[in-house]
């Protein structure tokens, strides 16, 4: 090794240099902080391991989507409606939330982050105040999906103006059962995570939470305050089979002869389509070769006011139970609250304000030191 | 040596003269009837400032209110020259903060984690991942910078808390025992940091300590803290000479030394540690006495130590000096 060689390359010590550059503001702080939870919900910048739920129920959500942009292209009725998108769709709401807001609380709180935060300019209500607008943006984006890309697939094969406007209409309860079922989930799931640093823990309550009482309100709506009321419907009807003598023409339940039970609806006015059919009985009409006089029996539930109650339960049920009062319209997936849906849409305000409510409480008092 | 610049909120006071925190009758008073400072007046200079006070001094209530998250019952602060009851937040967003406990997430990387922090002081986007690189640089943290925090060893973690503490360059640094859990050899290193930070990178340190041999030797000043209240401020020259005592420990007889170097005019002080002797320095040949005493009693001397060392002994001594007094008389 030669002594006279020049270095290539020398270390120098450039010291501290001050920074001068622009200082942001709290406005633009909190920002930062809503985007930087927003990033965490979906696990972009993290590993893959933080990615799999969140695009797992996006994926998922995109699959009734799917079958609805193919159902509308065909001409046929959707096959997950925009009144039930929502309600259906409710578990993989849940196991969102139950993964992003434990991730987006529990880890400030394990790791003993939060000094750091509030001895910065961040004021105390705004660390949940960005968390809050974090989970609640991420879960209404991925609850809107599905419905935009129904919507579009329905214009994309409209034919009239009309239609369009229907089918706008018709998108309109998702889209508040989106916006109010993002808000409630998002809000109590991150109550629920802010009071512990276990994630493991905060996931497993939010999960309970919800799933116990959807159904425990399930019972309440179907077992104890449904009982059924019999009506009989008598019409005239073709037979499907000419020669069949007297007696059971159309099987229950779709017999050899008869048409299916849905079927019976389109036969008998009067007969609803979700009606509970218990008998369809027929003879040949002595007056009319070719037709038959049915009888059908059909049960229709009638609720009590523990099963129009039961919804008040489970946030998912208020959601729902709010959604059918405020467009009068019912799809027949919980008792029709009627007439205590004031009462539900007054539940929900109220949770959302208390969840809220406690999310500025819980960090009001935290200790810095 | 390369100095800071001016910076600008304080430039209407000159360099020597400026003062980064300004306390004046400071209480406060709890809720619950706990008062965790009483009537603390101190002024913190530039340069590194330690401040010394056992386990429920006052010393994190002192922290909150510089901060501006604790209002104080009564009494004015000023922060970089900012009120802290009515200016908090942009104090906040130059005073960098290092806590006492652990705060490091385990999953994200180093740069990740000061960045994201750095944001949080008001850095916008690249800035902060510039200003990242610079911070976790100066720690000595760059090669790990791209490793996750939870691989990291204590004295590593501790680099880390002070890079999110450094970071978009504050006026100020609050350090709440950074040398807590690190063995000799992290202490070392982590005051020789402290120590540069606050000469060549002209910032203002606040080291608040339980161990005043290890913040002595890196301070300018010191200011001690008991019970809420202001037990010194002094640079620290005066505030090490103001403790000339002499421990010496024998493995017995103690009492027969005590009466020995009482007898030859020297003022000896009860200790709390058994079989110690604390002998105050105030004539020259007080070495030399106790070595002839101690000789002259045959007595097995296992310690001689010149005392100005432990903060609990800096309180000690105020407490234990009218007893010494007493034994003088």
């Amino acid at each position: 090794m030669s002594t006279a060689t020049t270095p290539t390359s020398v270390i120098h010590d450039i010291g501290y240099k001050p920074y001068t550059g622009p200082r942001q503001g709290r406005a633009q702080i909190v920002r930062a902080l809503y985007m930087h939870s927003v990033r965490g919900i979906f696990g972009l910048g993290r590993g893959p391991k933080a990615k799999i739920v969140p695009w797992f129920v996006i994926a998922v959500m995109l699959v009734p989507a799917a079958l609805n942009v193919y159902m509308s292209s065909s001409n046929k009725a959707l096959a997950l409606g925009y009144g039930v998108l929502g309600y259906h769709l409710m578990l993989f709401a849940v196991l969102f939330v139950a993964i992003a807001a434990p991730e987006l609380v529990s880890r400030d709180l394990r790791h003993h982050t939060l000094p750091l935060y509030f001895s910065r300019p961040l004021r105390r209500g705004d660390y949940p105040l960005a968390k809050m607008l974090a989970l609640f943006s991420s879960l209404l984006l991925v609850e809107l999906l599905p419905v935009l890309v129904t919507y579009v697939g329905q214009i994309a094969s409209a034919t009239s103006g009309h239609e369009i406007w229907l089918d706008s209409r018709a998108a309109f309860p998702a889209v508040f059962v989106a916006f109010t079922q993002s808000a409630l989930l998002s809000l109590i799931s991150l109550l629920i995570a802010s009071t512990t640093g276990r994630r493991v823990i905060a996931t497993g309550a939010i999960a309970i939470l919800f799933l116990a009482t959807t159904a425990i309100s399930g019972v309440l709506q179907d077992a104890v305050g449904t009982t059924y009321v019999s009506h009989t419907v008598n019409c005239v009807e073709p037979t499907v089979n000419i020669n069949t003598a007297n007696g059971n023409v159309y099987g229950f339940g779709g017999g050899q002869n008869g048409p299916p039970t849905g079927g019976v609806s389109q036969l008998c006015p009067g007969v609803g389509n979700n009606e509970n059919v218990t008998g369809v009985n027929g003879t040949l009409d002595p007056n009319k070769p070719g037709y038959a006089d049915i009888t059908v029996t059909y049960q229709t539930p009638v609720y009590s006011m523990i099963a129009k109650a039961g919804g008040m339960i489970d946030p998912v049920n208020v959601v729902e139970g709010t959604k059918i009062w405020v467009f009068n319209s019912t799809d027949d997936l919980i008792p029709n609250p009627s007439p205590i849906g004031p009462l539900y849409a007054a539940e929900l305000a109220l949770l959302v304000v208390v969840a809220s409510g406690g999310m500025f409480l819980r960090y009001r008092k935290v200790s810095v030191s | 040596m390369w100095r800071a610049p001016h910076r600008g909120y304080l430039l209407d006071v000159s360099d020597n003269e400026r003062s980064i925190i300004e306390a004046t009758a400071l209480t406060m008073r709890y809720p619950g009837g706990v008062t965790a400072l009483g009537d603390l007046t101190l002024t913190v200079r530039p340069g590194i400032t330690g401040l010394v006070g056992a386990n429920g001094a006052g010393k994190s209530t002192l922290i909150k209110i510089l901060l501006g998250l604790l209002t104080p019952t009564s009494g004015a602060v000023r922060v970089l020259g900012l009120d802290a009851r009515e200016r908090g937040e942009e104090i906040r967003a130059r005073v960098g903060y290092m806590p006492e406990h652990d705060c490091l997430p385990a999953d994200v990387t180093a740069t990740e984690f000061v960045t994201h922090l750095g944001r949080m002081s008001g850095l916008p986007a690249t800035a902060a991942k510039e200003q990242a690189a610079e911070a976790l640089r100066h720690v000595g943290q760059h090669e790990e910078r791209y490793r996750q925090i939870g691989t990291f060893s204590t004295g590593m973690k501790q680099r880390v808390k002070l890079a999110q503490a450094l970071v978009g360059d504050p006026g100020l640094l609050l350090l709440d025992e950074p040398t807590n859990g690190l063995d000799p050899a992290g202490r070392d290193a982590m005051l020789a940091l402290i120590h540069r930070i606050g000469t060549e990178f002209g910032i203002a340190v606040v080291v608040a300590s339980h161990l005043l041999s290890e913040i002595e030797r890196i301070c300018d000043h010191l200011v001690a803290i008991e019970g809420g209240k202001l037990l010194r401020a002094a640079s620290l020259d005066s505030m090490t000479q103001a403790l000339p005592w002499l421990a010496v420990e024998v493995d017995e007889g103690t009492e027969l030394l005590r009466a020995r170097l009482t007898e030859r005019g020297l003022t000896v002080s009860p200790q709390l540690v058994q079989r110690q002797l604390l002998v105050r320095l105030d004539e020259e040949p007080v070495f030399d006495a106790v070595r002839d005493a101690v000789a002259d009693l045959e007595l097995p001397l296992t310690r001689l130590e010149h005392r100005r060392h432990h903060v609990d002994e800096l309180f000690a001594q105020v407490q234990a000096e009218p007893t010494a007094q007493e034994a003088q008389l």
